[in-house]
């Protein structure tokens, strides 16, 4: 095909030809003359001989087959010339519609990347990670993972790891990073190679605390090595302790999870501090295992081979190993942990985008009905002048794909934007925690797919009323042609996309009502303690080297030192914030229980090591009994405080629990001191859950969060604090924040599903809001005369009004109504996600109606005015 | 008679059967190269005046060789020293109208046999 070169060459070619011909013509009437003609008649004569210059010079170029291409060329060019001359309709549609495109792809580049994507390592299309029992569990014990690694047959080497924070000190000040412990088979398993230097292997590893070495990210050894190739070899401080950077990860890879950086990575077989989980069948603290499903192998069959290592455990070692069947899942939101969740949310949201395009579509098509029905008298002489209508609607079609492109291409940068700094922000700045939504083609592709299909869509609505058209009738009838018919009582195709539009207009705004309100009451609801006004001290000690009675004089230190704070009202400590995002978990037995292992067991708790002052500082309240002492040390009797939940599972109920026994997994007998309020313990959105609360000189912990109540200002008081530590030890890496800072992690997805509800919901009243008024001012322009006559007969202003918009106002009423009934309906979804968010709200309904009346009454307000203004002289003067 | 001679004109320019003015065209460039105001002098004086093809109809048919590359065209001064865009014949416009003349040697020969059944064609 020639033809792309030629089009370029066209101008000169159309030239030649028209030039050759005239000269053609020149040379027969030159001919003639020198037969005797006259210059004039020879002229004439030539041009007989010759035919229909022009007629010939387009069948000319007809050979070169342009015609469509500069038909649709001229198209186009008529289209933009009919949009710029009525420019406020022209943007309305343009921004409309970018919005509306813009949306949906920043929706879809976020579900593209953390649903469709796979993870950025090689091969990650067999890469699963292992789950345990009914409920999904990613954790496994270190023994239990050896077995699993060793006695499968399915797997191309399974892998496993844990997030961990460690104190690294490169020499100049410690800092606290997070990173993973990992395998000595992680890098090979996952077949990436180094950056820079070397990985650590299996070959490495000779039992516990053998490998001292240090992988880093590419990303931290960019920013806090400035890309120093000489670093490999040297050697820094890990929790005191001497480490070997043996290399550096590629830059493309930021670790097996999807929104967790890691900083670096070391063995896990050294553990140098606090006893070792190594050879604890019972300790499942593995954070996840995962490997490559050797080719050929089916996710059944790997599955399958699992479950009979799981068998034999459960045979081998029935004390710590129960319920060993495992499943398959995606790693890079962490199994079924996230995934479902955030799959089931991003498709719901996916779902309120489209509805928002087509609502956007609705209100364009009913714009360019409206368009259509006033250019009818147009539409009518060119088809008596023998226009045909296919190139009528073509001409249509244009300018709805040149809108649509236009509006698409705006949306498309925009969201493209925004994506990008999505990716680059970091929302919670405790942790490594990323979204990393970069787009692809695929966004690209999909946006300008959305945009021709919308094009498509809203430019095929006044279809029908072009073909049925009737170019004499039109002719014949004035200006009002085409509507005519459409302005009585029947229901048109314009009032059936208005209602649909509101419609779904009130379901967007019904989800976000939905989805604030529940976030504003999960930010007051009962946590089971009082974030209020606390301050927050992390410093983990064990990452310091204190261990055994240095680690508890450490800690009762500390806490006296910051009671001395002037301001401070109490000082407590806990081993880990509740919905902190840390967790820890033991089975309790009844204590009658002799055999104990996992199937035996009266409930899984949540264990919290705490000082005697803990539930002061943290505003949760006792029950009954009492709180723990100083008393409450090693040479004491073993006692615990339970919540409420514990004690009517394990001992029928609240009252029958206080004094009464049971047992922990190493056997020893606990006495219930004190009953305690329940609490959310791990997600916002759980089920109330069994917890127990132990004496930390009975139950030692090396991860300390100081729990500081005070009125003070957080600023002023975190200096002091810092002070007061710094001169205790002055190496301590710690972090300080509020309690409401430290809620971030927990509120997180509620925040994230609010922003994302009311954005949606923002532009779902925006697209109401236009498509009333075009609608209202519209009608309002279009009866002008009809009006104007009604005012001249002494019609009443209300009446004038009614006729002007009473229709309106009945399909607004009637379209909020339906879209209020789907709302409530759709935003039983939402409570999955958004903590006690529930419709049957009476402010969210009256929420809902008030929003959508205040959006009716500012829509017409413009066009009941120009009502309320009409001069019937001036109207009845006019043609 | 001009009221006789345009229909005339018309069907006889309908009548030619698709590719017989290009073929005409092939023919008189593979003799000489010319300009399209002396291509059409040419084949009107050869068919003694019998074929009235309009004038004008000439161009679309050069612009079909042209597009097909069976003819080459370049402006210049004639003898007469008038500017002109003269054709030529290319290679591939040799074989096409070998190719045609010969299926249309055929062609006229089996219309020829149907029209007069008596006769044989080698006679």
């Amino acid at each position: 095909m020639d033809w792309i070169p030629n089009i370029f060459r066209r101008r000169k070619i159309y030239d030649d030809l028209s030039e050759e011909m005239q000269l053609h013509l020149e040379e027969r009437a030159e001919q003639l003359m020198a037969e005797g003609l006259s210059r004039e008649e020879a002229e004439r004569a030539a041009r007989r001989a010759f035919g229909n210059k022009t007629l010939l010079e387009e069948r000319s170029h007809l050979v070169w087959q342009w015609p469509t291409l500069e038909s649709i060329w001229t198209d186009v060019r008529i289209a933009v010339r009919n949009l710029r001359r009525s420019p406020g309709f022209t943007i309305a549609a343009v921004l409309t519609l970018a919005l509306a495109i813009g949306a949906n792809a920043v929706v879809f580049g976020v579900l593209n990347a953390l649903i469709l994507r796979p993870l950025n390592v090689p091969d990650a299309q067999s890469l699963y990670t292992i789950e345990r029992g009914n409920n999904k569990d990613q954790a496994t014990s270190y023994p239990d993972y050896l077995d699993l690694r060793d006695r499968n047959r399915t797997f191309d080497g399974l892998t496993a790891y844990i997030l961990n924070e460690v104190a690294l000190d490169t020499g100049k000040n410690p800092s606290e990073v997070w990173g993973y412990e990992v395998t000595g088979n992680y890098f090979d398993a996952l077949k990436i190679q180094p950056y820079l230097g070397r990985f650590f292997h299996v070959a490495d590893e000779h039992g516990p605390n053998s490998a001292p070495y240090l992988v880093l990210s590419y990303s931290y050894w960019h920013s806090h090595f400035q890309d120093d190739r000489g670093i490999v070899g040297r050697v820094v401080q890990v929790n005191r302790h001497p480490y070997t950077i043996l290399g550096v990860a590629p830059p493309e890879f930021n670790g097996t999870l999807l929104f967790f950086y890691p900083d670096f990575f070391l063995p896990m077989v050294n553990q140098e501090d606090g006893p070792s989980f190594l050879n604890n069948r019972g300790r499942r603290n593995i954070f996840m295992t995962l490997g490559h499903v050797k080719a050929g192998v089916t996710p059944a069959q790997a599955i399958a081979d699992l479950d009979s290592i799981g068998a034999y455990l459960e045979k081998s070692y029935p004390k710590d190993d129960a319920y060993m069947t495992y499943s398959l899942a995606r790693p890079s939101l962490i199994g079924d942990m996230l995934g479902p969740a955030v799959k089931g949310f991003m498709t719901g949201l996916m779902l309120l985008a489209g509805l928002i395009l087509l609502a956007a579509c609705a209100n364009l098509g009913s714009l360019f009905a409206a368009r259509a029905a006033d250019r009818s008298r147009e539409v009518a002489l060119r088809l008596a002048l023998g226009s045909s209508r296919k190139r009528i609607l073509r001409a249509v079609f244009t300018e709805a794909l040149l809108i649509s492109l236009v509006g698409g291409v705006l949306g498309l940068l925009g969201s493209v934007a925004l994506l990008r700094q999505l990716s680059i922000w970091q929302p919670i700045p405790e942790y490594p925690m990323h979204v990393p939504v970069y787009p692809d083609a695929n966004v690209y592709l999909v946006a300008l797919f959305l945009a021709l299909a919308s094009g498509f869509l809203f430019g095929a609505v006044p279809v029908r009323q072009i073909l049925r058209a009737n170019p004499y009738e039109v002719v014949k009838g004035g200006s009002t042609g085409i509507i005519v018919g459409n302005t009585g009582r029947r229901i048109t195709l314009r009032d059936v996309l208005l209602v649909v539009q509101i419609a779904i207009c009130a379901v967007l705004v019904t989800s976000s009502l939905v989805a604030l309100r529940g976030l504003a009451r999960s930010m007051h609801s009962n946590f089971g303690f009082e974030p209020k006004n606390t301050m927050l001290v992390d410093t983990t000690l064990s990452m310091a080297g204190y261990s055994g009675d240095r680690l508890h004089a450490m800690q009762r230190r500390m806490i006296d030192a910051l009671q001395t704070i002037p301001g401070v009202k109490t000082v407590g400590f806990v081993s880990q914030i509740p919905l902190g995002g840390g967790s820890s978990t033991a089975d309790v037995f009844t204590e009658q229980t002799t055999e104990l292992r996992t199937a035996n067991a009266a409930a899984n708790v949540a264990v919290y090591k705490i000082s005697p002052e803990y539930f002061q500082a943290a505003g949760t309240s006792l029950l009954d009994g009492r709180s723990f002492s100083w008393q409450d040390d090693s040479d004491s009797p073993r006692v615990g405080i339970v919540n409420a939940l514990f004690a009517r599972m394990v001992f029928g109920s609240a009252s029958n629990a206080l004094g009464k026994y049971y047992k922990t997994e190493d056997g020893a007998r606990v006495q219930v001191v004190g009953i305690a309020e329940d609490g959310k313990y791990y997600q916002m959105t759980e089920d109330p859950r069994p917890a127990m609360f132990l004496p930390f000189l009975q139950s030692p912990t090396g991860m300390t969060t100081l729990v500081v109540r005070s009125e003070r200002d957080p600023q002023q008081l975190a200096t002091a604090i810092r002070n007061k530590i710094r001169g205790m030890d002055d190496s301590l890496p710690m972090f300080i924040q509020t309690w409401t800072r430290g809620l971030d992690l927990a509120l997180f997805p509620s925040r994230v599903a609010t922003v994302a509800l009311g954005v949606l919901g923002l532009m779902g009243a925006m697209l109401s809001l236009t498509g009333i008024f075009g609608m209202a001012a519209y009608s309002v322009s279009k009866r002008l005369r009809e009006l104007g006559i009604r005012l001249a007969l002494g019609a009443q202003r209300r009446e004038v009004l009614k006729a002007a918009l009473g229709r309106s106002i009945r399909l607004l009423a009637f379209g909020s109504a339906t879209g209020l009934l789907l709302g409530i309906l759709a935003a039983r979804v939402l409570a999955f996600i958004v903590y006690t968010a529930t419709p049957r709200d009476p402010l969210v309904l009256g929420g809902v109606v008030l929003a959508m009346l205040l959006l009716g009454l500012l829509a017409i307000w413009i066009p009941a005015q120009r009502a309320l203004s009409i001069d019937p002289m001036m109207l009845l003067r006019e043609d | 008679m001009p009221v006789a001679k345009r229909p005339m004109t018309e069907t006889t320019a309908r009548d030619l059967f698709p590719g017989a003015l290009e073929m005409m065209i092939l023919e008189s460039l593979r003799r000489q190269p010319a300009h399209g105001y002396a291509l059409v002098q040419h084949i009107q004086q050869r068919s003694n005046n019998l074929l009235q093809v309009e004038e004008g109809s000439l161009y679309p048919a050069l612009q079909r060789l042209l597009k097909a590359k069976l003819v080459k065209a370049e402006w210049g001064v004639s003898s007469t020293n008038r500017r002109v865009r003269t054709y030529q014949i290319t290679a591939a416009g040799l074989r096409h109208l070998e190719q045609q003349i010969s299926s249309f040697e055929r062609m006229f020969e089996g219309i020829a046999l149907v029209l007069n059944p008596g006769k044989s064609p080698a006679s």
